[in-house]
């Protein structure tokens, strides 16, 4: 006889307010250890299937806590800078490359085509291991950025 | 001094106003309060805000990707 793989050992119950109680496989939960800025309680996230580009973030350690996110993959492409400190944290050492980045998208109230994007402090996740930081960038990277522009990044002029 | 490796220098005094140097190792991260404060209140924003649905917010972004440049390439 097999032995039977029973899914609800690997999955944790969550109660959300947007969504209910969710059931999320431990195995895919994102660990902030610093928590979000300002907002270090929150240190459990699940990634949640949104729309298009766009993803939810839901803290796992506050029902309340819903986020949308959505990629910011160039960008890692050479022209940011994160301290070291935070690419340890997440395991990543000086690697970049292998980081996923996400922002975090404020959305006004009935009126969700002037959303925008935070890029001075984009999320820094480690698809291994699984831990994530929040970044803190220069100031060049606009903390409300129009989410329907593209980003020129401060860093593109063309050295020489 | 804070700590073993953090140094405070006042770079600085001119007109009523302090300029002060930090030094500190490449791994610790050093920011101005007011700029932690304004993260934190966009997190809090962010959070209070997240719409009933999505499509529409992604139709919007779907017109315009994020996109940082690589440096040193054209852009012209």
């Amino acid at each position: 006889m097999k032995p039977q793989m029973v899914d609800h050992d690997l999955s944790i119950q969550i109660k959300t307010r947007r969504f209910g109680t969710i059931s999320v496989r431990s195995d895919t939960v994102i660990t902030f250890p610093h928590g979000l800025v300002g907002m270090s309680e929150l240190t459990r996230f699940a990634l949640l299937e949104g729309s298009g580009p766009l993803q939810w973030l839901q803290s796992l350690d506050d029902p309340d806590a819903t986020f949308v996110v959505a990629p910011m993959d160039q960008v890692l492409n050479g022209v940011i800078d994160p301290c070291g400190g935070d690419l340890e944290l997440v395991g990543a050492d000086d690697d970049l490359s292998s980081l996923v980045a996400l922002v975090l998208v404020t959305v006004p109230q009935d009126s969700p085509g002037e959303s925008t994007v935070n890029l001075m402090a984009p999320l820094l996740i480690h698809p291994d291991t699984r831990f994530g930081v929040q970044a803190i960038l220069s100031e060049q990277f606009p903390l409300r950025h129009p989410a329907a522009e593209p980003f020129q990044s401060p860093h593109a002029v063309p050295v020489g | 001094m804070i700590g073993p490796e953090i140094v405070v220098r006042v770079v600085e005094v001119k007109g009523g106003q302090v300029k002060l140097g930090i030094e500190a190792p490449k791994d610790t991260a050093v920011h101005r309060e007011e700029i932690f404060q304004r993260i934190r209140e966009e997190n809090l924003r962010a959070a209070a805000g997240t719409p009933g649905r999505l499509d529409d917010v992604a139709r919007s972004m779907n017109r315009g990707p994020i996109r940082g440049r690589k440096p040193g390439k054209g852009n012209t």
